[in-house]
């Protein structure tokens, strides 16, 4: 089995210590960093994502497994700025403002950098112009607004007036989600994707970067 | 029928004669302020100022055939997490809600082991206060509050008593994963199950004995005999059957069995997807168990799996409450009430009534049962 497959594999099983220790060793073996990422952890994660989707794996295998690929892709960082490797795009993301609740927003977040996306994470209780403020401080592709509560989901609308008015539009894609967000939601207010779970956000995320 | 017979038939999980007599359970705890109103911060301040507000948005609604037994005040201080409140740390009128952070910490699985539950929970409990409870009679000081829980359920049993109207628990608790899970933080306690599984089981079992004592001894001295057990991490939302099976299940089984042997039905409220976990509910005691879904369940299948073994109570969803018309949520309910005929049914809402919910929706699901269509 290549390097590569291990990690890939030692990924999928949250095999934090391992994937270290793969990494490393490919690193020895002259593999280059961006080919251990994009064809070690990022596949690993692919499939963790995948299996997410499918009730195959729950929210503690995804957990472990990000842990593993933050573990392995920490040893990756300075050598991808030294050689100039950027990401395939960024995604500013937060809860929206009144709202306090973070795990599904935390799982986007694992799940979207699973893609190589780097996500700028705004935390919660964020106010329409902070999303629109941090998009532009960063340059980002994306907006991402979660919601738990049926009061807050109304933000979601005012985001999507605030990218507008910021003449964003064009270049910005609002993503939205939560557990009581629906499809029907997200045409009423005029974002650009709405999913249903953190797997399909960081697909759409992906998709949208191609 | 009046509402106590029509709770007492659905525990029976007879079939229902006439819809009408399915009983009705809006929960309104937070809502009824918007209706009464007065604001979050108002119904907060104490158990005389929520029953008002109760009362109030009972008379404009109507009357649900099932009370909610507690005040916004008291439900966040059973529920053992650290929250934010209307007025304090939130506007006037903002919902309250829970803030997760990993305050437990794993050597706390082992002091829950070699020294018990209290041990742990004393000053835990004591540290998520604001401001935090501090100096001698830590215990006695975080012991006042789940008495004072019990005394006013007691005298709010008092009011709906004379109604015919019964309560749907009479006192609360949470499995001891449930309550790990929320108290280290999800990301910590999910890599607890990875890294230190034995020590998590570990201290399941050390604490479940401790926990169920509690529990009979909360109820009891409300008079009542239903508890309500918040097992809301433990749903396929979060979790496989395989670590439901392993870290879950076991010590929530024998929660209720233990309540049950006590002569308590057990509320179980079963927020996420519980689908695949529902079956398993089937090894319990038949009718020990009232089961509350909140529309991330498929409630036809939920009861299809249990009709004849446990109660189902909901569903119908907060977005719907809040974004929909009078007439889908009663075209809504229609679908639950035709399902539930053949009995061991509660009709009410997912969870609790959004504060953007429509009142004349709340009218529509409470009306729903009266009415024919």
């Amino acid at each position: 089995m290549s390097i590569l497959v291990e990690i890939s594999e030692a990924l999928q099983k949250g095999k934090k210590k391992l994937v270290v220790q793969y990494v490393q060793q490919a690193l020895e073996e002259g593999v280059a960093p961006q080919q251990i990422l994009n064809e070690g952890l990022l596949p690993g994660m692919d499939v963790v994502g995948q299996k997410f989707k499918n009730n195959e794996v729950f929210v503690p295998e995804v957990l472990v497994a990000a842990r593993a690929m933050n573990a392995g892709a920490e040893l990756l960082k300075p050598l991808l700025a030294e050689a100039g490797v950027g990401t395939p795009g960024k995604m500013v993301l937060g809860t929206v403002k009144g709202d306090l609740h973070d795990i599904g927003k935390n799982l986007v977040k694992m799940m979207v950098e699973g893609k190589g996306i780097e996500v700028i994470d705004l935390g919660v209780d964020v106010s329409a112009e902070a999303f629109v403020e941090a998009a532009k401080e960063h340059g980002a592709d994306i907006i991402g607004c979660s919601a738990l509560l049926t009061t807050t989901m109304p933000v979601m609308a005012e985001v999507v007036k605030a990218v507008e008015a910021a003449g964003l539009k064009d270049k910005v894609k609002v993503m939205i989600g939560g557990a009581p967000v629906t499809e029907e939601f997200c045409k009423s207010v005029g974002a650009d994707y709405y999913t249903a779970d953190a797997a399909s956000a960081a697909m759409v995320a992906a998709e949208i970067l191609k | 029928m009046n509402s106590q017979q029509k709770f007492d038939h659905a525990l029976s999980m007879q079939p229902f004669a006439k819809r009408e007599d399915i009983p009705v359970f809006p929960h309104t705890c937070t809502f009824a302020a918007v209706v009464a109103g007065v604001t979050q911060a108002d119904i907060f301040r104490g158990n005389d100022a929520w029953m008002d507000a109760y009362k109030k948005c009972c008379d404009v609604v109507g009357y649900p055939d099932v009370a909610f037994p507690l005040g916004p005040k008291t439900v966040t201080y059973i529920e053992q997490m650290k929250v934010r409140i209307p007025g304090r740390e939130l506007g006037e009128n903002e919902l309250f809600q829970f803030i997760e952070e990993p305050i437990m910490q794993e050597s706390d699985y082992d002091l829950i082991v070699e020294k018990g539950f209290g041990a742990w929970q004393t000053p835990f409990v004591a540290s998520i206060q604001n401001p935090p409870f501090k100096g001698p009679f830590l215990k006695f000081k975080v012991l006042k509050g789940f008495i004072g829980c019990g005394m006013e359920v007691k005298k709010n049993k008092k009011f709906w008593d004379s109604k015919n109207i019964p309560l749907m628990f009479h006192s609360g608790t949470a499995p001891a994963f449930d309550t790990f899970s929320m108290s280290r933080g999800m990301g910590e306690f999910c890599c607890d199950l990875y890294d230190c599984p034995e020590k998590v089981k570990a201290a399941c079992e050390a604490a479940t004995p401790e926990i169920i004592k509690t529990g009979i001894t909360g109820v009891k001295s409300a008079g009542g005999n239903r508890i309500a057990i918040f097992a809301m991490r433990s749903s396929a939302t979060f979790i496989s059957t395989d670590m439901f099976e392993e870290f879950a299940w076991p010590y929530l089984k024998q929660m209720i069995l233990g309540f049950y042997e006590a002569g308590i039905v057990s509320v179980v409220h079963c927020d996420g997807n519980w689908l695949p976990m529902l079956p398993y509910f089937k090894e319990l005691p038949k009718g020990s168990c009232i089961i509350e879904l909140d529309g991330a369940t498929d409630i036809v299948k939920a009861y299809e799996i249990l009709k004849g073994y446990q109660i189902i109570r909901g569903d119908v969803p907060p977005t719907l409450m809040a974004f929909g018309t009078p007439e889908e949520v009663t075209a809504y309910c229609n679908k639950l009430i035709d399902m539930g005929m053949e009995g061991g049914f509660i009709l009410g809402t997912g969870c609790e009534v959004p504060l953007n919910c429509k009142v004349e929706n709340l009218k529509a699901l409470i009306d729903s049962v009266r009415r024919n269509p």
